[in-house]
């Protein structure tokens, strides 16, 4: 697994840090500001896209993302890409956005020292959002919600129903208070609607057609009757007017004689011509009259002759009046006729439906049998007797209306009755949707429920058996995760502790304990899901566990790596770093990396192992020109060195090794010292190819010499530069360098390698296939 | 987390022996959860009442 950073907050310029993955486990030492958490957040930017240790930190406001890119470098420079198991993913910045190319099947999960706590520390309900994706079935989730969601909308359904039906029983109630006959019916509600109801729609129909027949026909009846009473005097006055014009033109007639009509003819021919003419010649009879006397004697018998004419005219039309007269009386009976004969139809047919107890028509009604028979003596009769047909237009116009208002009424109360009914219809699927949602639901609930605590029960005890690993004897076994029995959403996190029931940890367990809960917790909730193609990044997470605990928490961190793709843990605990390097805690499938010291110009940095150290110690012992290089370098093998040994041996050194937390090669002198018959009785074997033994260096005096030149490191190979001038500088340091030599020499191998094995059981051993150091003794003697 | 085969059995068994829906409903139910398909409650439960209601139950084996 390679991992490279470039721009990458304290990387500038390109770094990348290749990962072992035979190992199980690496172990990322670095001290502080040395790039362990640039490291875990370029693993949650590459993979997922987020700023990792920043997602959680108030940057006012700033984009988080942009925080990322390394203070020299713009955002475009910005990239990390990872190669996992063949697959690579490069995430690049695009404006404030993370553009991701490549796929990877692996997932990363970083635990750092400031989250351990919280998934203990949380509230139930934040502490259940951090645990759902491990114990929540989303389907069933979505499904519970969906039927909740039917549920709420089907009870609001169910009151609208429910108020429908009451709004339909308001108005029976109003209907029945407005229209019931109260001596009939009293209170009973029912009854009066049966008694409504009881009556056919057809035959309320039936009726009230029959009743508007005859209404209409009272009322066309009553239209037509003017027009036809008005002409009979119509006719008597045309009669009149017809005799008066015939006498007068019997009268005309009898004064003139009858040619004259033809003489008209001859006059008016005569008249044209004396209008045309001056003659004072009569045409007809040649008698001299004078011109102006004869057109004067023309127009005289021209004017009789018109007056005749006329007369005859006026007659012509007062006979043409009479005949029209006659022609619309003829019309308006006939039209009266059918009505007549209508009303007869519809009225027989109302008495014979016995629904109501009508007057019978009159007689001039009855009696008709043809339109001729409209005679003025006729309708005088009808006149006289017309007032007995007003009871009949009462009753019907009443009854007319009174079923009417029945047949509304009536209309009213089904329409009423079916929203009831159709509203308790609907009630009852509504309330069955409601009822079997509900246990559906419950059933869904459960089924998440038991799902959801069975998991955090296996997770409960596997973290309770990882914790005990650590802390044996301590019995948490009871403190369980487990969801709350009503709460939706909440995560309980408690147990019995120290016989206190319902205990919460937080009350109780110190930080440490606290942080390896934490990180149990953390380990049981993370071996859940798919952990063989997952990345555990634990940064900086176990620094406060104490060193008693230590090389269990390790033992189990290297169990537990097996379950994963990879486990990387960084920490700045010198302890730790000590444990791991020298060979106290076991190294197998596992990687040790180192960071070297940051800095602005540098970025981060794998640190070099001792044994490159040592080649630049030689180096520079061989040019013998940098007395303070020589001496530096010096301290550095000899601190690793020296730091080995008194690992291995578990030599006593000060609890609190000063504020750099770091121990001096006087801490390690004293530790050597102080172990008397370890002194005297370390030696190192030399192995020859045939397995042989070819020398054997005891170490007390190569140590003893040493020792007895430390102070020259100090005076030259550090700060206490004003000590230098009581030395020969370069010849001290090369005695020193080679004084550090010759200890490599006798207990490092070719490669300038430690023996930190064991495995022979007796001694310490260099790694590889051929033994050729062996340290003793295997522990120190008491 | 798709669906677990041990939850759908339950879910299956709580459905029929409650008699909350008939043996085809809930099977095509819990294919749908297995699926993660929307269940459509509203029209599965209305069959369900109008074969409870229709006395007879055609779903049923």
């Amino acid at each position: 697994m390679k991992l490279s950073l470039e721009a990458f907050r304290g990387v500038d310029k390109t770094f990348e840090i290749r990962f072992d993955t035979k190992q199980n486990l690496t172990v990322l030492y670095g001290e502080n500001g040395s790039g362990k958490t640039t490291i875990s957040d370029a693993f949650e930017f590459v993979v997922d896209g987020t700023a990792g240790s920043l997602e959680e930190k108030s940057l006012d406001g700033k984009p988080r993302l942009g925080q990322l890119v390394n203070a020299r470098r713009k955002n475009a420079d910005l990239k990390v890409s990872l190669d996992v198991a063949n697959k690579n993913r490069v995430a690049t910045l695009s404006g404030a956005k993370v553009q991701q190319t490549g796929t990877l099947d692996h997932r990363i999960k970083v635990l750092s020292r400031k989250n351990i706590t919280k998934l203990i520390e949380e509230t139930p309900a934040n502490r259940f959002k951090r645990i759902q994706d491990f114990v929540s079935i989303p389907v069933l989730d979505r499904e519970e919600t969906s039927l909740n969601d039917l549920v709420l909308s089907e009870k609001r359904n169910l009151e609208s129903q429910s108020k429908l039906i009451t709004q339909a029983r308001e108005v029976l109630a109003s209907l029945f208070e407005e229209h019931a006959e109260k001596a009939k019916f009293g209170g009973q509600q029912e009854a009066w609607q049966k008694d409504i109801l009881g009556e056919s729609e057809e035959t309320i129909a039936e009726n009230f057609r029959i009743l508007q027949d005859l209404n209409q026909e009272i009322k066309r009846l009553r239209d037509d009757f003017k027009p036809l009473a008005e002409s009979y005097p119509s006719i008597t006055a045309a009669v009149e007017a017809v005799r008066k014009e015939e006498a007068a033109l019997a009268k005309l007639i009898a004064d003139h004689s009858d040619d004259l009509a033809e003489a008209f003819d001859t006059l008016q021919q005569a008249q044209v011509f004396l209008k045309s003419g001056e003659s004072d010649t009569c045409p007809v009879c040649d008698t001299e009259v004078g011109h102006s006397t004869l057109v004067q004697k023309v127009d005289q018998k021209l004017e009789t002759l018109k007056a005749v004419k006329d007369q005859s005219l006026r007659t012509k039309n007062a006979k043409e009046a009479l005949q029209s007269a006659r022609t619309s009386q003829q019309t308006l009976q006939e039209s009266f006729f059918s009505i007549i004969s209508r009303l007869k139809q519809v009225h027989q047919a109302a008495v014979d439906s016995d629904q109501w107890k009508l007057p019978a028509l009159v007689p001039s009604i009855l009696v008709v049998e043809k339109a001729v028979d409209l005679s003025e003596d006729w309708f005088t009769q009808l006149k006289v007797e017309a007032s007995q047909l007003k009871p009949l237009s009462e009753i019907v116009e009443k009854e007319h209306a009174a079923l009417q208002i029945r047949r509304s009424l009536q209309a009213d109360v089904r329409q009423a009755l079916q929203r009831i009914k159709t509203a308790t219809d609907d009630g009852k699927r509504i309330e069955f949707i409601i009822k079997r949602g509900e246990a559906i639901k419950k059933v869904l609930h459960d089924e998440r429920i038991r799902h959801a605590n069975e998991t955090l029960t296996a997770i409960s005890g596997n973290f309770a058996k990882l914790y005990a690993a650590i802390h044996e004897g301590e019995k948490i076994e009871t403190i369980q995760l487990y969801l709350h029995p009503t709460k939706k959403s909440s995560a309980q996190f408690d147990g019995t502790l120290f016989g206190k029931k319902e205990a919460s940890p937080v009350a109780y367990l110190s930080e440490s304990h606290l942080d390896t809960l934490g990180l149990c917790l953390f380990l049981a909730l993370e071996k859940r899901e798919n952990p063989g193609k997952t990345i555990l990044f634990l940064d900086d997470a176990i620094a406060s566990v104490d060193e008693a605990h230590m090389e269990r928490l390790y033992k189990l961190l290297l169990d537990e790596a097996a379950h994963f793709h990879h486990v990387i843990i960084s920490s700045h605990y010198q302890p730790l770093r000590f444990k791991f390097r020298w060979g106290i805690l076991t190294q197998s499938k596992v990687e040790f990396l180192e960071l070297g010291q940051w800095s602005l110009e540098r970025g981060l940095s794998l640190a070099k192992g001792p044994n490159s150290e040592i080649a630049f110690l030689r180096h520079y012992i061989e040019a013998a020109e940098d007395a303070a290089t020589i001496a530096a370098k010096s301290g550095l093998v000899l601190e690793r060195i020296l730091d080995f040994l008194t690992g291995i041996y578990q030599c006593r050194l000060p609890r609190n090794p000063g504020a750099e937390q770091r121990w001096t090669l006087d801490h390690y002198k004293g530790g050597l010292k102080g172990e008397k018959n370890l002194m005297t009785t370390l030696r190192c074997e030399h192995i020859d190819d045939a397995g042989n033994v070819s020398k054997v260096v005891d170490l007390a005096p190569l140590l003893e010499d040493i020792f007895s030149r430390l102070q020259v490191r100090n005076a030259i190979g550090c700060h206490f530069k004003e000590l230098a001038g009581h030395f020969d500088e370069i010849a001290e340091a090369l005695a020193l360098g080679k004084s550090t030599l010759a200890l490599v020499e006798a207990i490092c191998d070719e490669k300038d390698t430690l023996p930190d094995h064991r495995k022979d059981g007796c001694s310490w051993h260099n790694r590889g296939k051929s033994v050729t150091r062996r340290l003793f003794p295997l522990l120190k003697p008491e | 987390m798709t669906l677990p085969k041990e939850s759908a059995e339950k879910l299956r068994d709580g459905l029929i022996s409650q008699s909350l829906l008939a043996n085809k409903a809930a099977e095509e139910v819990i294919k749908s959860l297995v699926m993660e398909k929307q269940v459509n409650w509203n029209l599965v439960i209305s069959k369900q009442f109008e074969s409870e209601q229709g006395g007879s139950d055609e779903a049923q084996p």
